[in-house]
């Protein structure tokens, strides 16, 4: 009989219970969560690049931030194309792939206009645009 | 001036501790998901923080024994070994990802490149406590880190619906679903665990010692525990609140701390932006700072080795060595590519399934009528010390099962 010491046991058993999370697929609740980021993203970079088209960010946070949210989106991208879905549910992920690829595309051309208001206010409709198409494809999940 | 001034160690202690990098974020997305209903577990870690530092403050005072001596003492060689090592393990987790924290936060207000700023701020974080005297440390990053008040500020300014915030003091259940009621308690165990991170207690009793306290000076540990923490606690209640207020209506889940800085500037302009990003770059500068020297102080402790800031390092190499090498292996960990706040994610739980076996020693040798003599624990705190650790041990259980289950925070 294996005998471990509490010294072992508070070693081993974090990394057991770690190596316990496996990759399965996807199921409703994972798509779902999977927009639920999305929307969150989305809804972000709006109110974001509405708060910097009224002239409230400095110009390094603003480029920062942007940048990080961008990343963010590509993470979120590619989580969502690693996904392994059944066929009633690969409609809704390719949507949401889609959405977040128009979305780092809005991302990216806000960052490169942060002095113009007008395009930033343009990028903030794309955005908003895209919200909620994403949250009317959750809704119908 | 000079007790006010001792306030300090207490400042940087809580704020170091827990208006950290991991807690800036997890509790704007307590509030983002949950509104104002995890406000009690904030409440709840802030009483557990205020008996747990009095009590080893006092012991380290009167026995002249800090947390890592009490540890190797009370859990015995073997035991006392492995939380060492994964005590230290923790500190050097939460010291890189409070150091790659720091490089977001000097990159957001200059734009410089972030590996470079990596590099330059270890540098002169290493600089800064080589230079400076323990007391100045604690002054510079205790004192800086109040700038965090505009996080508060900016809470008030979008006028909370207070009733509703003295409601979330009162803990309540979850339960439209069973994800939902996951989640829930995954965030309440998170901040929680986040309050009593055990870097916390090694720090402020090794600052006892450092900072050469006395028995007569015990009617002041008392204060210095409460203040630093009640002020930590409630810049972690302006979090919570900016989230709830800014976040959970627009359906926002802040997974960035760039995210969670923009929530303090909100109702201002550009000046409070520069004064929450300065008050976050002293706190996470702070933290890793607490956690670097935490490492050097738990294993010079636990081996009886010379520690101490204020000695210079040739009197003491193991403990320069140590805290040098923590700055050092920590940014080498942030330059390989590691996110920080997936690492300080994970140190938070982690750090509640270790936390037992710091906090339990500390009560056992605080209520030793033999060691602490008059300075022995009240029948009070020996009942509050025994509630809060039982808390810590459920929670420390809890832990692991609740981060797999909800996909670490996951909505």
């Amino acid at each position: 009989m294996l005998h471990l010491s509490p010294a072992r046991l508070l070693v081993i058993a974090p990394l057991s219970l770690l190596l316990a999370c496996g990759s399965k697929q996807a199921s409703r609740e994972d798509v779902r969560s999977d927009f639920t980021k999305s929307i969150s993203m989305a809804s972000e970079a709006e109110t974001f690049i509405g708060y910097v088209s009224q002239g409230h960010s400095t110009y390094d946070f603003a480029s920062g931030h942007l940048r990080y949210l961008s990343d963010e989106v590509k993470r979120g991208t590619e989580e969502v194309s690693n996904r392994n879905a059944p066929p009633d549910l690969e409609k809704a992920l390719n949507l949401d792939r889609l959405q977040l690829n128009l979305l780092s595309a809005q991302l990216e051309n806000a960052s490169h206009h942060l002095r113009q208001p007008d395009v930033l206010a343009a990028s903030e409709r794309q955005i908003r645009a895209i919200r909620m198409t994403l949250v009317q494809a959750n809704s119908s999940l | 001036m000079k007790k006010l001034l001792g306030i300090t160690l207490g400042i940087m202690t809580a704020l170091g501790g827990f208006v950290d990098l991991g807690q800036i974020v997890f509790t704007t997305q307590a509030g983002a998901l949950f509104g104002y209903r995890l406000l009690w577990s904030i409440a709840l870690g802030t009483i557990a923080i205020i008996v747990y530092l009095e009590m080893c403050g006092r012991v380290a005072v009167v026995a002249q024994e800090p947390v890592f001596s009490v540890v190797r003492d009370g859990l015995g060689k073997r035991l006392g070994l492995a939380t060492l090592i994964a005590s230290n393990l923790l500190n050097l987790l939460t010291c890189a990802a409070e150091l790659g924290g720091t490089a977001i936060v000097v990159h957001l207000l200059t734009g410089w490149n972030e590996h470079l700023v990596l590099v330059g701020t270890t540098l002169a974080l290493i600089a800064i406590v080589l230079l400076c005297r323990f007391q100045w440390i604690e002054r510079v990053f205790g004192l800086s880190g109040l700038l965090m008040i505009v996080f508060a500020v900016s809470a008030v300014a979008l006028h909370p619906d207070w009733g509703s915030v003295a409601r979330g003091l009162i803990p309540t259940v979850e339960a439209t679903d069973s994800r939902r009621t996951l989640l829930y308690a995954y965030f309440a165990v998170g901040i929680f665990s986040a309050m009593l991170m055990e870097y916390e207690v090694h720090f402020y009793s090794s600052g006892a010692i450092e900072e050469d306290w006395k028995p007569k000076d015990l009617s002041e540990n008392f204060m210095v525990a409460s203040l630093g923490s009640v002020l930590g606690s409630l810049l972690t209640v302006g979090l919570l609140l900016l989230g709830a207020l800014i976040y959970l209506p627009r359906a926002v889940f802040p997974d960035l701390l760039s995210t969670a800085i923009f929530a303090g500037a909100v109702p201002f302009a550009q000046k409070a932006l520069v004064l929450a990003l300065l008050g976050t770059l002293a706190c996470i500068a702070g933290a890793s700072v607490e956690t670097a020297l935490s490492g050097a102080y738990n294993l010079c402790q636990f081996y009886n080795l010379p520690w101490g800031k204020n000695l210079p390092p040739r009197s003491a190499p193991v403990f320069a060595a140590t805290w040098i090498g923590m700055f050092a292996v920590g940014a080498i960990i942030m330059l390989a590519g590691v996110r920080p706040l997936q690492l300080v994610n994970f140190s938070i739980v982690f750090g509640m399934v270790v936390m037992p076996f710091t906090y339990y020693p500390i009560l056992r040798m605080a209520a030793d009528k033999n060691i602490m003599g008059i300075h022995v624990n009240t029948t009070t705190d020996t009942v509050l010390g025994i509630v809060v650790l039982i808390l810590i041990v459920v929670a420390a259980i809890a832990a692991f099962p609740l981060m797999i289950l909800t996909h670490a925070g996951r909505p």
